[in-house]
């Protein structure tokens, strides 16, 4: 805040009382180093909070002499030498120029903070899937609760309000995370405007324990955007899917509403968020932005052009915990008050790698398995009349898969198509196929 | 018991005990710099105190003069609010700007116990609210631009809480 750090003018040092007071009809109207003396009887989270209400009081909140304690008290790498460098820097502004340096330790407070509570995230996740080309989802998962992060989605109604509410069940596969929300005080659908998806993540670690210090202040890490047109996107789109109770919609970017059958409100919100980059996007957004990688190098072009380049890829379709294939493909739900399972729906992931193994299309989303009646085939005896595929498509690529059953029951796939739009292929590897 | 005569910036006297008077600093720095004893008759004036809060002050001294002094200011103590007596409680029931001409007197006057409660009091109107409902509880101008607004919820600095 460039414009505001200007008008800094606030010292440590000890104000005079003034020679003839004013009538004070507003609290702003009060001397600073009075607004300094109630705010030293905030915490922290409170002082976070004042320093949003206007100018004056974000450049009191973010007085030094209120941050000191706090600094003492929570800075991970708060080793005498670094304190004391700190407190010198410190008193040299004051003696100097204030205007720079007056929230100088709350800067160095929450970004200690968050190198430490980083670290000790990353710590943790090594390992490579050499399969699909990801971390390993399960450290992910431990990396991320190791660190206290949980997930928040935030309803925007038409007048900007925002509604939040929390997770209340989360399952982790090999190559994605999915996250469900109900809550019986859920938004009526004709008033969402947007959804934003966040992981909040806690600032402050006990020193001597490494817990996390809980009710403290955390960060926010906007993870997906939703703009929610609903009234126009269910006139041209059906269910993928529906039980006795509900019906489920597959929006694009891994957003899964499902609807009561019965008055056509909001039963549950579920978002499936693909593994790749995933502690960094959890970890490193704002609440503004999400986290945007590295722009990956263009690659030299030696690929032969009626060939293209390798392509890795990885298929995974699962119904919650297991990885399936063997059984009928069915999405369970459930409520406070309800539960149900959704047949030929299920989760869909794909991890596609380019030849130096970096992903290059990912997808997570809740998809149909639809059934279509089996043309003739000379080389494959089907038991069923008819097969199930799976269809998928988005701006980077088309997915198609056909799975049949045998006489003994097996599921296998019998075909699996994977097309990757000439577009993404260009942007990426800065070609200009046509 | 001696008595002290203290005068308002409207012309209002006072006449307390000294031991109430000398719960404030500034009127004891001031006793002992003018050299005042018993027989001295003149009123100590108060410019910066009108008379309605001298005599909340007051009163607020006269409950108190009994009090231990209160503890020197450890910054690496956690502060706390909830201890409020009830008879402070009671007494700060006031509209705000009572409440803030109060804290004016106390700073003046240089009296720690009232300043502290009555910067309490004003911290618990602020805890556990939002911008919104502290700007409204204080009739507080939201003077940021669209802009600053924007930077400060993206700044990695603003850790945020509903």
């Amino acid at each position: 805040m460039q414009c505001l750090k200007k008008q800094v003018s606030v010292s440590n040092k000890v104000v005079r009382p003034k020679k003839f007071m004013k009538k004070v009809a507003s609290v702003i109207e009060l001397p600073d180093e009075i607004t300094l003396h109630i705010f030293s009887y905030l915490d922290v989270q409170d002082l976070l909070i004042v320093a949003q209400v206007c100018r004056s009081w974000y450049i009191l909140a973010n007085d030094n002499s209120l941050w000191r304690p706090i600094f003492e008290t929570y800075s991970p790498q708060n080793k005498d030498g670094e304190k004391k460098s700190a407190e010198k820097r410190d008193s040299k502004a004051s003696s100097s120029l204030v205007n720079h340096s007056s929230q100088y330790l709350k800067t160095l407070c929450i970004k200690s903070c968050v190198e430490f509570r980083n670290k000790k995230a990353y710590r943790l996740v090594k390992k490579i899937n050499p399969y699909t080309g990801l971390l390993q989802l399960k450290d992910v998962e431990k990396a991320l609760m190791s660190v206290g992060v949980y997930w928040q989605l935030v309803m925007i109604d038409s007048s900007g309000n925002e509604h939040y509410l929390y997770s209340r069940d989360i399952a982790w596969h090999l190559m994605s995370v999915s996250i469900r929300w109900f809550d019986l005080e859920i938004l009526s659908l004709r008033q969402i405007k947007q959804m934003k998806i966040f992981t909040c993540n806690p600032l402050f670690f006990d020193n001597l324990t490494g817990h996390i210090v809980q009710n403290g202040p955390y960060q926010r890490s906007l993870l997906q955007t939703y703009d929610i047109k609903w009234s126009a996107w269910v006139s041209t789109n059906k269910p993928i899917g529906s039980d006795d109770m509900i019906n489920i919609y597959a929006l694009p970017g891994g957003l899964s509403l499902a609807v009561w059958k019965d008055g056509g409100e909001l039963a549950f919100i579920c978002v499936s968020l693909h593994g790749e980059n995933l502690v960094s996007r959890c970890l490193k957004g704002n609440s503004i932005e999400p986290y945007i990688p590295s722009v990956p190098k263009k690659m030299f072009d030696d690929v032969d052009s009626a060939f293209g380049p390798g392509y890795a890829r990885f298929v995974l379709i699962k119904d919650g915990q297991r990885q399936i294939l063997d059984k009928d493909l069915v999405f369970p739900w459930k409520t406070d008050a309800f539960k149900g399972k959704v047949k030929n729906v299920t989760w869909l992931d794909v991890t596609m790698t380019d030849e130096k193994n970096k992903v290059f299309w990912a997808v997570s989303s809740l998809v149909k398995v639809s059934s279509h009646s089996i043309q003739q085939s000379f080389d494959f005896e089907y038991a069923d009349s008819c097969r199930n595929c799976i269809d998928y498509t988005d701006q980077t690529g088309k997915f198609h898969m056909g799975m049949d059953k045998t006489d003994d029951g097996d599921t296998y796939i019998t075909d699996l198509v994977l097309m990757l739009s000439l577009d993404a292929i260009n942007k990426r590897f800065g070609t200009s196929y046509s | 018991m001696p008595q002290i005569k203290l005068q308002s910036s409207d012309g209002e006297s006072f006449e307390i005990d000294l031991e109430v008077a000398r719960q404030s600093v500034t009127i004891k720095t001031m006793l002992e710099d003018l050299g005042w004893d018993e027989s001295d008759d003149d009123p100590v004036p108060l410019p910066n105190v009108n008379a309605a809060i001298l005599k909340k002050v007051v009163q607020w001294a006269t409950f108190h003069k009994d009090d231990p002094p209160p503890p020197e200011d450890d910054e690496n103590k956690e502060k706390r609010t909830d201890d409020i007596c009830t008879w402070d409680a009671e007494f700060l029931k006031v509209d705000q700007g009572t409440l803030f001409e109060l804290i004016l007197a106390a700073n003046y006057l240089d009296i720690k116990g009232l300043l502290d409660v009555t910067c309490k009091t004003v911290a618990n109107m602020i805890k556990g609210k939002s911008p919104e409902e502290i700007r409204k509880t204080f009739n507080i101008k939201n003077d940021f631009t669209p802009a600053e607004e924007e930077q400060m919820m993206s700044c990695n600095c603003s850790a945020t809480m509903e």
